[in-house]
C-alpha cells in the first residue's frame, strides 16, 4: 500500500466520494484544510456520509462550543475565557477544549464587551444549526444503515433556552437504532476487518483498531452488545461509518492509521488529508 | 435512570412547535411506574410513561423565537439598510473588472453592516446572529477574495434578509446554509 500526491492531472476512479466525521471537522478548522478540501471535492460529483457521522460531529465540535458558550456566560468574557482555556486547563486532559477553542473562538471587535457578544452569536450560529453542518453540505439522502437515534435528535434547547449537545446514552435494554442489524446485515464485512487487524504485525496496530478488532468479535457473538453506546457503538464508531460507506469507491478522511486499512478490506480509493499542510493532500488508488 | 438522557430535570422542557410548552415529568420517566420499565423491549420515538418525546430536539423545527416585538421605524430602517446592501453588491457584480469600484461598493457593504449591528438591540436574537455573521464575511477580507460566484451567493443571502420581515431560528439556518455552500467559511471568518 503506497500514498502518492494528489497532483493535478489526477483522475478519481468514482464520481462519488465519501466524507467521514474528520473531514466535517476539518471544514471548521480554516484556510490551511479548507483548500485541499476544496481540491478533492472538485473531483467528485457526489459527495456524501453517513447519518453516523452526524453524532461523532457532536461530540467533537457541538460538544466545544456547548463548553465555550456555558463558560462565557459564567465569565461574562472572553478574554477572561481565553485566558483559563490557555492557562487554567490542564493540557493533557483538555486538549480538544484547548485545540477547538483557536478553531471557534476568536476575538472580533472594538472591546472585550463585544468580542464577548459576537463570540457568543457565533457559537450560538453554530449550535442552531447543530448536525445540519454535516447533512446540508453534503447530497442528499445520506448513507443511514444504522438509523441513529441521537443524529437525527440533534442538539435540543432547556427551559431556560441554553442549547445542549447531549453525548449518546444508549442500552441494549432500550433500543434506539438498527444497529444490531446492521451489524447482522454485514457481518462478513465486519469479519473481513477483524480477520485484517488480526494480521497486522503488533508493533502496526493502533489502540483503536485493537479495539475495532475486541469489539467486532464480541459482536459476532451477539451483535445487541454494540447496543451499549460506550462499550459497544462508541469503539467502534469508525467502522461503523466505514462498512456504511461500502457503496462508495472512495473515500476522504484526516485519520490514516484506521482509515488506511478499512478502505483496504474495502476496495476503496482512500484520499487522506494530513494535518500538515506541507504535506498536501495523499492518494492511495485501488489496484485492478 | 442513568441511561435516560431525556428524563433529567435541568432538560425537560421545549417549546414545541405548536407554540406551547410541554414539560415532561422527570420523576414518572424515572420511577417504577413507567413503561419503560415493563416494557423495555418496545420501540417507540419517547418514553411510554408520556407517550410523546419529553425532550423536543430543534432540529427541523420552526420554534418561535422569544417574542420581540420590534418596532415598526426599526423595521423600515432594517429594510432599507439591506436594499442599500443589495444595491452595493449590485455595483460590485456590475463591475468585476473595475477594481476601485468593487473595491468601493464592497466596503460600502461593511459600512451598512455596521449601521445594522448598531440596532441589533432593538432586533430578534436570530438577526444578531445573522448580522455579525455577515460582517465576519467582510471583516478581514479584500476585495480580491470576492469572486462573482461568491458576491451572487452573499446578494442571495441579502435578498432573504430583505424580503423576510420575521427573522427566526430557521430563516437563520436557512442563510447560514446558503452561505457554506456557496464556499463562504461563516464560521472562520472572525480572526
Amino acid at each position: 500500500m503506497c500514498f502518492e500526491n494528489l497532483s493535478d492531472d489526477h483522475s478519481p476512479s468514482s464520481a462519488e466520494l465519501f466524507l467521514d466525521t474528520s473531514i466535517h471537522c476539518s471544514k471548521l478548522k480554516g484556510s490551511l484544510f479548507q483548500q485541499r478540501i476544496t481540491d478533492v471535492f472538485d473531483l467528485f460529483q457526489w459527495k456524501s456520509t453517513s447519518t453516523y457521522t452526524q453524532v461523532e460531529f457532536g461530540n467533537v465540535v457541538l460538544a466545544q462550543a456547548e463548553y465555550y458558550l456555558r463558560e462565557l456566560n459564567k465569565f461574562r468574557s472572553l478574554e477572561k475565557l481565553k485566558d483559563h482555556i490557555g492557562n487554567a486547563l490542564w493540557h493533557k486532559s483538555h486538549s480538544i477544549k484547548i485545540t477547538w477553542s483557536f478553531n471557534l473562538l476568536a476575538v472580533y471587535g472594538q472591546n472585550d464587551a463585544e468580542c464577548t457578544e459576537r463570540a457568543k452569536l457565533s457559537l450560538q450560529r453554530m449550535m442552531k444549526l447543530g448536525v445540519d453542518f454535516v447533512e446540508k453540505l453534503c447530497d442528499r439522502p445520506l448513507q443511514d444503515g444504522t438509523n441513529c437515534y441521537w443524529a437525527s435528535r440533534g442538539v435540543c434547547k432547556k427551559r431556560d433556552g441554553t442549547l445542549v449537545w447531549k453525548s449518546p446514552q444508549c442500552k441494549p435494554n432500550r433500543k434506539r437504532c438498527h444497529l444490531d442489524d446492521f451489524f447482522d446485515k454485514n457481518r462478513g464485512t465486519f469479519k473481513q476487518i477483524k480477520d485484517a487487524i488480526d494480521k497486522l504485525p503488533e508493533s502496526t496496530k493502533s489502540k483503536q483498531l485493537n479495539g475495532f478488532s475486541e469489539v467486532i468479535g464480541l459482536a459476532l457473538v451477539d451483535s445487541a452488545i454494540l447496543l451499549d453506546y460506550r462499550t459497544g457503538c462508541k469503539r467502534l464508531a469508525d467502522a461503523i461509518i466505514a462498512v456504511d460507506s461500502k457503496e462508495y469507491r472512495s473515500m476522504f478522511s484526516q485519520n490514516v492509521k484506521e482509515s488506511e486499512l478499512l478502505t483496504s478490506v474495502l476496495g476503496q480509493a482512500f484520499y487522506y488529508l494530513p494535518p500538515n499542510c506541507d504535506k498536501g493532500v495523499k492518494v492511495r488508488v485501488v489496484d485492478d | 435512570m442513568s441511561d435516560d438522557p431525556l428524563g433529567s430535570e435541568s432538560t425537560t422542557a421545549v417549546p414545541r412547535h405548536n407554540g406551547q410548552s410541554f414539560v415532561a415529568s422527570g420523576g414518572v420517566s424515572g420511577g417504577g411506574v413507567s413503561g419503560d420499565t415493563y416494557a423495555s423491549s418496545l420501540v417507540t420515538a419517547g418514553t411510554r410513561s408520556t407517550g410523546a418525546m419529553p425532550l423536543q430536539p430543534t432540529r427541523g423545527k420552526r420554534t418561535p423565537s422569544k417574542s420581540f416585538e420590534v418596532i415598526p421605524k426599526v423595521k423600515h430602517t432594517c429594510s432599507a439598510l439591506f436594499a442599500t446592501c443589495l444595491d452595493n453588491l449590485d455595483l460590485a457584480l456590475d463591475h468585476n473588472e473595475g477594481f476601485f469600484l468593487r473595491s468601493n461598493a464592497i466596503e460600502q457593504v461593511k459600512d451598512t453592516l455596521s449601521e445594522l449591528w448598531n440596532v441589533r438591540s432593538q432586533r430578534e436574537e436570530p438577526f444578531r446572529e445573522v448580522i455579525n455573521m455577515l460582517q465576519g464575511i467582510f471583516a478581514q477580507r479584500t476585495v480580491n477574495d470576492f469572486t462573482t460566484d461568491k458576491l451572487n451567493c452573499l446578494r442571495s443571502a441579502f435578498k432573504r434578509l430583505h424580503e423576510n420581515p420575521v427573522y427566526d431560528d430557521a430563516t437563520a439556518n436557512e442563510i447560514t446554509v446558503k452561505l457554506l455552500n456557496g464556499g463562504i467559511d461563516v464560521f472562520r471568518e472572525l480572526e
